[in-house]
């Protein structure tokens, strides 16, 4: 259990230093209502919601409509506008990567990998139990994900977009999002 | 002889050394990358083991490429995706052309693909009327204006925030303010639209997983995940050597890239694709793996070149450069910049395009600081051999690799010598007939060479005691510039009970690395090995006072022998003098006395960088009383052996051009001195910052006592 606390604040130091935020709560609602409330922070009106485990999802929808948000669920050919025109996508990661300091989203169809990708702010719920301390120990992680289907891509972040190629000054947020929050609960 | 063909390099050199603040902006690319991943390394348990593993994988990688490239072809097609092996450049562009015309696209977008600048892939698109667009930052500006990129990481790192607003507002015309926020606003907004609504995506891969047909896509922008994700055709332009077997073999190089490049931990995103997704349910997409040759197959078969494919393009190699910290990557590069760019240019562009080999200056930094462990100098002095075999060689470069032969004729006429070497007028002849610069104090010869002090003494030093052995290798420095700093030495080995022989050798020949004459060097090394080994294999340790003799006998003569048995067993005995001492000091055979006081800065020499870091010799120097510290760029002082004795751009201008950074480090009024090991770095430095040299040995002559 303590080692667990430690791969946890571990991955907590790296994110943050990465420019990612992190936060923990308890439970799924709890962590749900942590979303909202960072949401509402920035002002979010229009809030696009990746393909994921359904009771999870029904609760994010529910919670984020209840405060007034418009949730965008693109299932559609013209998904990439349909995601754009949202400010924030939200997402629940897979695993996450202690050492490196990085989420790990699997995906199956692009407009999942579009949800984390197009608009400003990323917001991400990622359970406790499901944080790996070091990268290697991810690979069987890995394989079975890509052997689990015909197509599929594993796409690790490691907090906001950045450049520094003009002067060397670090820019957040480029072609991808900004701001990236990761809400760690169960 | 061949004079003319150095021409156009040394134009672009002197016009290069004129800019100052494109070096400046240079200098803190490389400073930036060299830091970060000095702070990461930290990070790791044992960062050179890790390197070892890569290096490890990449020799297993490029071993098996036959059977891993027929895995990757299979399991990509088993995911549906369409894999073609392209011979060449044309080949790859008219396969990919022909996908185009079918699906009638008309809009590319690009992520970054090193690939795609090695074939030149936008102007042959571009002129048949497609739309390209590259979507890195860097690559974007240096597409909008038509330039090679300066740096592998960095491409447009020496255009200022003006330049490149105003490079865009000329290209789109519109009116884009000389800040970053502008520009990037700009940027974000520009390209949004042609993500949107781009038909094909080009990305190139990091790196190939054979066990399940994936590709790995490293970026820290977020566009290579919008490339990859929204037009219906994704098209991956990618080396063959990128191919590993298994997810375990892709970690450590996706962490090795990014630590090396940046510090990164890895890259801000790592997308590991395996077959086309659907897209919102779409499944009419596609996947097009096209996997380059060009030259690979080649250099997999040259023992001298087969090493370049370990590259994994990080680009830590050009930051620790010191020639190319001055000259750039459009003059020490031709699309490829840097060390690496050098036997990958002359592999797949051609020997005519690398030229630019003759800046590399044989410090053998990058070898030490690449994630592959990569014999980079080696492979470049393999280049300037066969430019040299093709265009003749420098007469100055022919005098300066043989130099060391004269020393005997120099040392028995050196009150003569020495005299002529003081006149102005001498100087002026010599430099006109040999090509060394006028203005560099050579050193003075000693006509009681230290081979003349050992063979009087010879017996004596045999008498040993402690049961310790050690066969010294001289060196040329020691041996008739220098010779109190051997005596001092052995003296000090010999106080301790320590037999001291010196077997017959010659100088190490690491000269002949530099100039390109490997051949020559070889026949050194198979000499000096010979010569030494039999001591080696008698219980002796070898012990060398020079650095770069040092490395020679430790890293040279191995590569240059095909790791012959004899030449790894001297390596593996080949210590350096201070080390040697330091060890006799930690075993109380040897006692340092206070006799030093002072504050001293010390130079780092490069050679010694791949053995102690002057570990021992700081070491000695504190205990004997010095107050004593490191003051470093991290990169070569500039001196390069003998390349700063000649005349001219490709000599002393950019030789001094290296050094200024490195000087205004020890300048700074706090110094009484400069320590260094080397020989010729004590030339540069005195040159360059008005303080006194010296060599450790002769600080601690007096206060090396018998425990
Ligand atoms: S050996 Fe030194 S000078 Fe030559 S390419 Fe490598 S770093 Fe540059
Ligand atoms: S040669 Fe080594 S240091 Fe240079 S880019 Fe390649 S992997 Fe990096």
């Amino acid at each position: 259990m303590k080692e667990l606390e430690s791969i946890i604040q571990l991955f907590k130091d790296r994110f943050e230093q990465q420019a990612g935020r992190v936060y923990e709560a308890e439970t799924l609602d709890e962590a749900v209502s942590k979303l909202s409330s960072i949401l509402l922070e920035q002002n979010v009106k229009r809030v696009a919601v990746a393909g994921m485990n359904e009771q999870v999802r029904e609760r994010i929808k529910e919670s984020l409509a209840s405060v007034g948000m418009k949730v965008i669920e693109p299932r559609d050919g013209n998904a990439h506008e349909i995601i754009n025109s949202a400010e924030a996508g939200v997402t629940l990661a897979s695993f996450a990567v202690a050492d490196i300091g990085a989420i790990a989203e699997i995906t199956n169809d692009d407009a999942d990998r579009l949800v984390s990708s197009l608009p400003g702010i990323h917001a991400c719920l990622l359970q406790r139990q499901n944080i790996i301390d070091t990268f290697e120990n991810s690979a069987q992680l890995i394989r079975n994900a890509l052997s689990s289907s015909q197509s599929c891509v594993v796409s690790l972040i490691g907090g906001p977009s950045r450049t520094g190629d003009i002067e060397l000054k670090l820019v957040l947020g480029v072609h991808g999002p900004h701001q990236v929050h990761v809400i760690i609960f169960g | 002889m061949g004079l003319e063909t150095y021409e156009p390099l040394i134009k672009q050199l002197k016009n290069m050394l004129g800019q100052k603040e494109r070096a400046a902006a240079l200098y803190a690319a490389m400073k930036r990358g060299r830091d970060g991943r000095a702070r990461t390394m930290q990070e790791f348990a044992d960062f050179n083991e890790y390197r070892h593993g890569i290096r490890k994988i990449k020799e297993r990688s490029i071993d098996n490429l036959d059977k891993l490239l027929e895995r990757f072809m299979e399991e990509a097609q088993k995911r549906g995706a369409h894999v073609y092996v392209a011979r060449d450049g044309p080949d790859a562009i008219s396969y990919i052309m022909n996908i185009l015309k079918q699906k009638q696209a008309r809009l590319i977008i690009k992520s970054k693909s090193l690939t795609s600048e090695e074939i030149e892939f936008n102007e042959p698109f571009e002129k048949a009327g497609y739309e390209v667009y590259e979507t890195d930052l860097g690559e974007w500006i240096m597409q909008v204006a038509r330039e090679k990129p300066f740096h592998l990481v960095f491409p447009a790192v020496h255009k200022t925030t003006p330049e490149v607003a105003e490079l865009f507002s000329r290209a789109y015309q519109k009116a884009i303010e000389g800040d970053i926020s502008a520009i990037m606003k700009f940027v974000r907004e520009t390209l949004r639209r042609i993500f949107l609504s781009a038909d094909v995506g080009v990305s190139g891969a990091n790196v190939a997983i054979a066990e399940n047909g994936a590709i790995v896509l490293e970026t820290n922008e977020g566009n290579g995940r919008l490339v990859t994700s929204i037009p219906k055709i994704h098209i991956v332009l990618m080396g063959m050597e990128k191919i590993v077997e298994r997810v375990e073999d892709a970690i450590p190089l996706i962490r090795g890239h990014a630590v090396s490049a940046t510090g990164q931990r890895t890259t801000t995103y790592v997308s590991i694709i395996a077959g086309r997704s659907p897209l919102a349910g779409d499944d009419g997409r596609e996947m097009h793996i096209v996997i380059l040759d060009n030259g690979r197959s080649r250099m997999r078969e040259d023992s001298w070149f087969r090493e370049a494919l370990y590259c994994i393009r990080c680009g830590a190699c050009m930051n620790i450069c010191a020639p190319y910290s001055v000259s750039g990557g459009h003059v020490f590069g031709y699309i490829y910049p840097g060390p690496i760019g050098i036997p990958w240019t002359a592999n797949v562009h051609g020997l005519d395009k690398a030229k630019f080999a003759h800046l590399c200056i044989s410090c053998g930094l990058c070898k030490e600081i690449c994630p592959a462990e990569i014999d980079i100098p080696m492979m470049i002095a393999r280049v300037k051999e066969l430019d040299v075999e093709k265009h003749g060689q420098l007469k100055v470069n022919r005098i300066l690799e043989s130099y060391e032969s004269y020393a005997p004729i120099l040392s028995s006429i050196a009150p003569l010598w020495n005299w002529l070497m003081r006149r102005g007028l001498v100087r002026a002849l010599m430099e006109k007939l040999t090509g060394i610069d006028r203005n560099r104090p050579l050193p003075e010869f000693k006509r009681n060479t230290f081979m003349k002090w050992y063979r009087r003494n010879a017996d004596r030093l045999r008498a040993g005691g402690s049961g310790k052995k050690v066969a010294l290798f001289v060196d040329f420095f020691a041996n008739y510039i220098e010779p109190q700093l051997a005596i001092t030495l052995v003296e000090a080995l010999a106080r301790a009970g320590v037999e001291v022989v010196v077997p017959e050798q010659k100088t190490s020949g690491y000269p002949y690395i530099l100039y390109g004459d490997l051949k020559e060097a070889e026949k050194v090394a198979r000499y000096n090995v010979e010569k030494l080994y039999p001591y080696v294999k008698d219980g002796y340790d070898i012990i060398s006072i020079e650095p770069t003799a040092t490395y020679s006998l430790r890293e040279s003569y191995p590569k240059l022998l095909n790791n012959s048995e004899e030449s790894l067993a001297i390596a593996s005995k080949t210590y350096e003098a201070l080390e040697y001492l330091w060890m006799l000091v930690q075993q109380g055979k040897i006692a340092v006395e206070k006799t030093l006081s002072g504050r001293a800065g010390f130079h780092i020499p490069c050679h010694e960088r791949g053995l102690s870091y002057g570990k021992y010799a700081i070491a000695l120097l504190r205990e004997a009383g010095l107050d004593v510290e490191i003051r470093e760029t991290g990169m070569c002082c500039g001196m390069a052996g003998t390349f700063g004795l000649k005349k001219g751009t490709l000599g002393i201008e950019l030789s001094l051009a290296i050094g200024e950074q490195l000087f205004k480090q020890f300048k700074d009024n706090n110094l009484d001195f400069i320590v260094t090991e080397s020989s010729v770095c004590k030339i540069q430095l005195e040159q360059g910052t008005g303080l006194q040299v010296f060599h450790p040995l002769k600080l601690l002559g007096d206060a090396l006592r018998v425990a």
